[in-house]
């Protein structure tokens, strides 16, 4: 059964300290409805992924709150850290799938609301993605953590500080094309200074964000039905592994993101050279070269050098439209949104707005950001890579 | 191991006496604030290559990746319940001066007594203020350094530190202690037991434990207790002194109050030093206190001389030289406690000891006084270089007051167990290795002592 994306409905990321995260949620997913051209009656379940609201605002029980404010009557939260709403989207295609009903749609929402809180207890609460008794108890901090694979891949590679910020550049770029992204500010290199977790400097790290996205899911053939435009959900995929840096296998590969590629690749067929775009999990510049490699756009050790295709740096500035990267002579665009550096992570809305971006991408509905591709992907991280899920999107028409 | 409700049961000594390899380190400027971490930020965290497995830990003192480290056991942090947690910090592996014989030709004879020390250990933190940095603030006109805390430095990591290089010397496994006690006036807990953290520590639970105060002197009365402990029950025992002490900010006390701990395994089996006599002296005497819930000890000023320091040591001593019918002359060291850098020496003269028998243990003139590690400190630093066959009379004082005088005997073992220490109790309180301190101002001595 194919699995249609019919609807999306994304709110502005950022300090959004007018709203609360109840209208952050009826944001997005009124305008999701409204954009699927259907009505709340018309959906069957609702799965949405948050990562700690009962840490940020002291509710847990999510899911019957969801009930109260959209009267839908079948809703299951998902948590997977910053994963949490892409798994919850994996969800809602297993329920599709699994079902006798070709009629079925489900609603998809990912929200965090995380700037009610002072920086002090955010960190601990995005913290607590990690491991408790080892990693948070001596100290650890998610930049501190993405700090020591960046600090061993800088040891381990060629790669300089330099390639890491240029990530971010180009995703500051980008994210001045997206009116909703919460920084439309171009970077420069000098920009990067005062060490967050060395060598992770301030603008190396995603900030901290508030924000919701939704998405309306059916099959392909209601889809056909209603007369929608739909983006094809050809495949998701969620992967696990040991959520402790010292337990992993490899400290450098995302394992985890792996196993969901590779497993998403076999059953369709394609390799990275079929996709065209990808919005990857660039929760700190790092994270974007670990994500290119483990989806197999370049060996393990050697994404950093995707980053080179482009130099001179100082250039990334200069067009008024995404900047692609070159893979082996092929444009690959990466976190044309502005990625999570720019364009915002509200962690637990984070896996379904990169589905969006790749949606609108699909349906050409980016404006001057729009890069008109074929196959678009999106591989989301929970954590330091304990979860990860990576769904390839096709255009429907 | 550590017995209570998960958020209490914090202290985590899996990584104790470990070495390793920094596979990869990152300095934190931005802190999560789940713990109220009594370090500052910035700090490192690394993630360290040891025999078998990658760990994560905190890390004391800059490193590079490729950098070989071993643990000792710091204060990770506090819990939002104000618990104290304990577990393995990561520090650079140096080389540090070892201790070296003096040659003695003078044999004395060994008691029958069998029970004794079988090994010691020392932790002094690297930190030192400069007193003159006290003259700049309070107009005091001295000279002279005291040791203050490091990041993961309290009364408790200094009695777990030295416990265990007390129980590597003296080839003692930490169930074969079955007496454990802290003698302090620092204690990290009103109420909680710093004697049950180190038995934590050394996984040793068929044991008697508990914490001793005599203001100066529980450190002593921590030894003397473990050493009747074990000639009536058998097995070894641990007697610790350690203290973070206090001195209010312009307070005389403030001038000499330093931190460190030194720990002492008893018992029978191939001791270095047999315990041939004890005397203590006790008397109402109140010239320093600390009401319960102050944070500073008061003290009666020079009150603290004749009647009580000066009178409390001579007599203890001189109990003890009768009790064992001896004079100053048979004895090749003395140790007594340090207040200040007058008080030994010229308590020393008035008993008739010379200069050369008082000056290999003074550790005051590079710490400070560190309460009740003060004495032992200075019998350790002696014990690094004492010859077999030498007599050693330990006097502690305490306010309050009182003395703990005890006699002891070096044995032949001490010249063979002595090549296995890392590191002499000169390089720990700065007479040797000075390159290994970090003199810190006074705003930073203020934050880590927790005064402000």
């Amino acid at each position: 059964m194919t699995l249609a994306i019919i609807g999306t409905g994304i709110t502005k990321f950022g300090e959004l300290w007018d709203k609360n995260w109840e209208d952050l949620v009826l944001e997005s997913s009124n305008e999701a409805i409204k954009n699927a051209n259907i009505e709340t009656k018309d959906i069957n379940s609702c799965y949405i992924g948050n990562m700690n609201l009962s840490r940020f605002e002291g509710q847990d029980h999510i899911a019957p709150r969801i009930t109260e404010i959209l009267g839908i009557n079948k809703v299951i939260r998902t948590e997977a850290a910053c994963a949490s709403s892409s798994v919850a989207l994996k969800l809602a295609a297993n329920e599709i799938e699994a079902s006798l009903d070709e009629n079925k749609i489900i609603l998809v929402i990912g929200f965090e609301k995380m700037t009610d809180r002072l920086t002090g207890p955010t960190t601990s609460i995005l913290a607590s993605a990690s491991h408790f008794d080892t990693e948070v108890i001596n100290g650890a901090t998610f930049p501190g953590l993405y700090a020591l694979l960046a600090a061993r891949y800088l040891y381990e590679t060629e790669a300089t500080e330099e390639d890491l910020h240029a990530v971010g550049i180009k995703n500051h770029k980008n994210a001045m094309l997206n009116e909703k992204a919460m920084f439309r500010k171009e970077l420069s290199l000098q920009d990067f200074k005062g060490n967050i977790a060395s060598p992770l400097k301030l603008l190396d790290c995603s900030p901290i964000s508030d924000g919701s996205a939704s998405l309306v899911v059916t099959t392909e053939k209601y889809a056909k039905e209603l007369g929608a435009d739909y983006v094809k959900l050809e495949d998701i995929e969620v992967g696990t592994t040991s959520i402790s840096l010292a337990k992993r296998k490899e400290l450098l590969v995302l394992d985890s993101a792996k196993r969901a590629v590779d497993s998403v690749y076999k059953k369709l067929n394609l390799g990275p050279k079929d996709i065209d775009l990808i919005e990857v999990h660039d929760c700190f510049t790092i994270n974007e070269i670990l994500c290119l490699e483990a989806a197999g756009f370049a060996k393990i050790g050697e994404g950093y050098k995707i980053i080179r295709s482009l130099m001179p740096y100082e250039d990334i500035n200069k067009k008024d439209a995404p900047v692609p990267y070159l893979v082996n002579g092929k444009e690959l665009f990466v976190n044309t949104s502005g990625g999570l550096k720019a364009k915002g992570h509200p962690v637990g809305a984070t896996g379904v707005s990169q589905i969006i971006e790749v949606v609108n991408q699909l349906l050409g509905r980016c404006g001057k950001r729009n890069v008109n591709p074929k196959i678009g992907a999106t591989l989301n991280i929970g954590g330091t890579g304990g979860t990860a899920t990576f769904s390839v999107l096709k255009g429907g028409i | 191991m550590t017995v209570a409700p998960k958020f209490f049961r914090l202290n985590n000594f899996e990584n104790v006496e470990k070495k390793g390899e920094i596979y990869s380190k990152t300095k934190i400027s931005v802190a999560s604030n789940l713990f109220q971490y009594n370090r500052k930020v910035p700090y490192i965290t690394a993630l360290i290559k040891t025999s078998d497995k990658l760990v994560f830990g905190l890390v004391d003192g800059e490193i590079e990746i490729g950098d070989k480290v071993k643990t000792r056991v710091g204060k990770i942090g506090i819990s939002k319940l104000g618990l104290h947690f304990y577990g393995a910090v990561w520090e650079p592996e140096k080389e540090f001066s070892k201790p070296t014989m003096q040659e003695s030709k003078i044999k004395r004879k060994l008691p029958k007594e069998k029970v004794g020390i079988m090994g010691y250990g020392v932790y002094v933190p690297g930190y030192r203020l400069d007193l003159a940095t006290l003259n700049k603030v309070w107009g005091k006109e001295v000279k002279g350094t005291k040791s203050f805390p490091g990041n993961f430095d309290d009364q408790a990591s200094y009695a777990c530190n030295s416990g265990l290089s007390a129980l590597k010397y003296a080839e003692v496994k930490g169930e074969e202690i079955k007496i454990i006690e802290v003698g302090s006036e620092s204690k990290v807990y009103a109420v909680k037991p710093t004697a049950s953290i180190v038995a934590g520590l050394l996984k040793t639970e068929d044991c008697f434990a508990a914490d001793l105060e005599f203001a100066c002197k529980a450190g002593t009365q921590a030894i003397v207790n473990t050493f009747n402990f074990v000639k009536t029950n058998g097995g070894y025992g641990l007697g610790i002194g350690a203290d973070s002490a206090q001195g209010a900010p312009g307070d005389e006390l403030e001038l000499t109050a330093g931190d460190g701990g030194g720990a002492f395994v008893i018992g029978d089996k191939n001791p270095i030093a047999v315990i041939e006599g004890f005397s203590s002296y006790t008397t109402d005497t109140i010239d320093f206190w600390r009401n319960d819930g102050e944070k500073f000890p008061k003290h009666a000023g020079r009150f603290s001389g004749d009647p009580a320091f000066y009178k409390h040591t001579i007599n203890a001593a001189k109990s003890l030289m009768e009790k064992l019918n001896l004079k100053p002359k048979d004895f090749d060291y003395v140790i007594f406690h340090q207040p200040n850098g007058k008080f030994p020496r010229v308590v020393g003269k008035k008993l008739g000891f010379t200069p050369e028998q008082v000056e290999p243990g003074i550790v005051f003139d590079w710490i400070g006084n560190t309460y009740s590690a003060n004495s032992l400190l200075g019998l350790a630093k002696v014990l690094d270089i004492a010859s077999p066959y030498q007599r050693i009379l330990i006097v502690s004082y305490g306010s309050g007051s009182g003395s703990d005088a005890i006699s002891l005997i070096t044995t032949p073992e001490i010249e063979e167990k002595r090549k296995k220490i890392e590191r002499s109790v000169k390089s720990w309180i700065g007479e040797e290795d000075k390159d290994n301190l970090i003199f810190g101002d006074y705003g930073l001595y203020l934050k880590n002592k927790g005064i402000i």
